[in-house]
């Protein structure tokens, strides 16, 4: 969990913000089955595993990405996007003998690197986006922020404009 | 009921109006179209987390369906949309695409507002009269530099003092830093082109540090959420606060100002015509003195719907500009390019303001084959996951690898200035109603041929700067960009020197009603390419200072 801190500064005490307890999102899931759930959680701890921190499928990216299909994208996208990730189902398993999901992580990496090679060309390929919404929702969740994947500072005090930099050094970001 | 002033809009110079003349004793009214929104407790989202938007900030389909005109650009989202306003209920008229961004609530845009904030220098208010262009200014700098100075010593800025004739120095409390690359490009740029080419940093109504009552910015970058630690200028922050503290000042939202109620005989405005948003019942307020700090247009807007017994074009149509002239500042064109060095150097914290650039083009003894000139805004900074979206790769060192800082890239996008031409116009239109059954604005606007000419400069100037500096991979660009869009409205009710040239006088009032003030965008008669809002703040106090004397005097 991010502490917000009390702070003082320069001898004033920083208004009384209304600090609100952070609940995580919860995804509403309603309109996507096990399945659907399964494969997107499959392809996004593909793209981001957990390694010392946390995964995509710990941050329920599969979730957050149904979610973003349906309410921020139009129909002609969504059956793009529900077909490329049938075809990753489909093909997967014929090309890697147990479902997708069920495959481990080196062979899902290296199943799905020709779909990555494809979109990193390609802008307009299905998996760009797969990859875009993984990418946004797993950076920007709870669980990334808790594991100091990045550090996230929501509220910085400071800005220091030139400091140096060591191989530990993590993107910062207060804000999405 | 009856009040000493009627103050219409709540945001950035509506905000000033109340503030001075309360101070100054006068009982007042300010009347908002839109809700309230107390400071710090209605800024829902600013204290979330990331996480906690389902859709990360990102518009629905649901949102942009409803929103044709708001889905052009960054004010559809999910972090801040109870700001904008629904295009559904605020329908409006393109004969011509305009880009129209509004806050209907209190604090108005001062809430979502870029901060920027610059002075306007000599030349700017004598450009029209020595060019020949539309109608002369009828006031100078010197007339508003005391005025820049009472409103900057409340407002707070932060910014350098660089004594530069073509962006005169404000009042600061400080400044914030240039990260290292933007140092370092600003060395040479000043070097490579002998000193007529600046790189500072960008002057914004932010403050970190403790100033009436505000704790200051705590560098969240997050200020279009509302700051609940007052780090920048809004009205909720600053003049709504000091207007109550005199005890003089009634708040009422929810009223749409309908029209003045002209007084034909006493030639002046008796008050207002207020449509409650909320019961759509009508009330009458009357005052000795109105502001009008609607929003430049929406000032226009109401002069266009009132006395339209003695003038069918409303009031300030005898000079047959009213609607006319309508101005923005043209934008989305520059370069970008990438830093190889300093890949051991990054930086903490949002800061919420970039780099500024000042006017260089058709200054001194620099001539083009258009007229005017341009700013630039920008910033240096370190790539972070995003990159990794479109680059090859997956997995475990991917995840490590997008995790640490990005290559240096540095962007910069120019400001141009607008020409007032009478041909771009807003007018009422006829057929079309809103919400309230109310008519609503038609757009016949474009951009010209001397805009069109300046964009080429906006674009290899910018190129030149991150070449001469040292930069590799330059790119110039330029983006869709309609008027509107840098939603810096100006125009449509400007001020000159006869009331057959203009709407307004030297002193904002309307020529056909002198107690009727506009101090918003309304009045501009040219747009220079700075950013306005300073502009508003002390056009305001000066016309506030100035009505309360003549109206001790009886004059009003």
């Amino acid at each position: 969990m991010v502490q917000r801190m009390a702070l003082a500064i320069g001898g004033t005490l920083v208004a009384p913000t209304v600090l609100l307890e952070s609940c995580s999102f919860d995804p509403d899931t309603s309109t996507a089955g096990l399945e659907r759930l399964a494969i997107l959680d499959a392809i996004a701890e593909t793209i981001i595993p957990r390694t010392t921190t946390a995964g995509a499928r710990d941050a329920r990216i599969g979730a957050f990405i149904d979610v973003m299909i349906r309410d921020c994208y139009y129909p002609d996208m969504q059956e793009k996007l529900n077909a490329g990730m049938q075809e990753i189902a489909v093909e997967g398993k014929r090309s890697l003998g147990v479902a997708f999901e069920e495959a481990t992580q080196m062979d899902r990496e290296a199943f799905l690197g020709v779909y990555d090679a494809a979109a990193a060309s390609d802008g307009s390929h299905f998996f760009r986006t797969l990859k875009e919404l993984t990418m946004l929702g797993y950076f920007t969740s709870e669980e990334a922020a808790a594991d100091g994947v990045l550090n996230y500072e929501p509220v910085p005090t400071r800005y220091d404009s030139c400091l140096p930099v060591d191989e530990n050094t993590k993107v910062f970001y207060s804000n999405i | 009921m009856h009040y000493d002033a009627i103050v219409v809009g709540s945001g950035i110079s509506g905000g000033w109006a109340a503030k001075e003349l309360t101070e100054k004793g006068l009982k007042v009214l300010m009347l908002e179209r839109g809700k309230n929104v107390e400071h710090i407790k209605d800024y829902t989202n600013t204290n979330k987390d990331p996480w906690e938007f389902a859709h990360r900030g990102r518009a629905t389909t649901a949102q942009e369906d409803r929103n044709p005109v708001l889905k052009r650009d960054y004010a559809l989202n999910e972090l801040n949309p109870d700001w904008w306003v629904d295009d559904q209920d605020c329908p409006y008229t393109e004969k011509k695409r305009f880009d129209w961004y509004r806050g209907y609530h209190v604090g108005g845009r001062s809430l979502m507002w870029g901060r920027q904030s610059y002075r306007w220098n000599r030349e700017d208010f004598l450009a029209n009269e020595k060019e020949g262009i539309a109608t002369p200014w009828p006031i100078g700098y010197d007339d508003m530099a005391p005025w820049y100075t009472h409103v900057e010593k409340f407002a707070g800025l932060s910014g350098s003092h660089e004594d530069m004739d073509v962006l005169p120095d404000s009042v600061y409390l400080h400044a914030m830093d240039l990260n290292c690359v933007e140092q370092t490009a600003a060395d040479r740029i000043r070097k490579a082109f002998d000193e007529k080419r600046r790189l500072i940093i960008g002057r914004t109504s932010n403050i970190a540090v403790p100033h009436h009552g505000r704790t200051g910015c705590q560098y969240r970058n997050k200020c279009w959420l509302g700051c609940p630690y007052g780090g920048y200028f809004s009205t909720q922050a600053s003049t709504l606060p000091a207007a109550m503290a005199t005890g003089n000042l009634t708040l009422r939202p929810h009223s749409i100002v309908k029209e003045l109620i002209y007084d034909k005989d006493g030639k002046k405005a008796k008050g207002v015509m207020v449509l409650d948003a909320e019961t759509n019942m009508t009330y009458e307020y009357t005052a000795p003195i109105v502001f009008l700090n609607a929003s430049a247009l929406n000032s226009t807007w109401i002069l266009m719907n009132s006395a339209t017994d003695v003038w069918e074009g409303g009031l300030g149509s005898s000079s047959g500009e009213l609607g006319h002239n309508l101005m923005d500042h043209h934008f989305r064109v520059g370069a970008f390019g990438t830093w190889e060095g300093d890949q051991d150097k990054y930086y903490f914290g949002g800061r919420p303001t970039g780099f500024y650039i000042p006017r260089f083009r058709n200054w001194g003894d620099d001539k083009r084959d258009y007229l005017r000139g341009f700013g630039y805004q920008g910033a240096a900074s370190r790539g972070d996951w995003r990159r990794g979206v479109r680059e090859l790769g997956i997995g475990a060192d991917f995840k490590e690898n997008i995790s640490k800082p990005g290559p240096w890239t540095m962007g910069m996008t120019g400001f141009g200035e607008v020409l007032p031409h009478h041909e771009n116009k807003i007018e009422l239109d006829p057929d079309k109603k809103d919400k309230w059954g109310l008519p609503v604005l038609s757009f016949d606007a474009e951009l010209r041929e001397n805009e069109a000419k300046m964009r080429l400069d906006m674009k290899q100037d910018a190129v030149d700067m991150l070449e001469a500096s040292g930069f590799t991979n330059v790119n110039g660009w330029e983006s869709d960009y309609a008027l509107g869009m840098g939603i810096h409205e100006m125009g449509t009710a400007r001020m000159g020197t006869a009331p057959e040239n203009s709407v307004l006088n030297k002193w904002n009032q309307v020529w056909d009603a002198p107690n009727v003030f506009i101090t918003d965008g309304a009045a501009m008669t040219s747009a220079s390419c700075v950013n306005p809002s300073l502009t508003y703040m002390a056009m305001t106090a000066r016309a506030a200072d100035y009505a309360v004397k003549e109206l001790k005097k009886g004059t009003l």
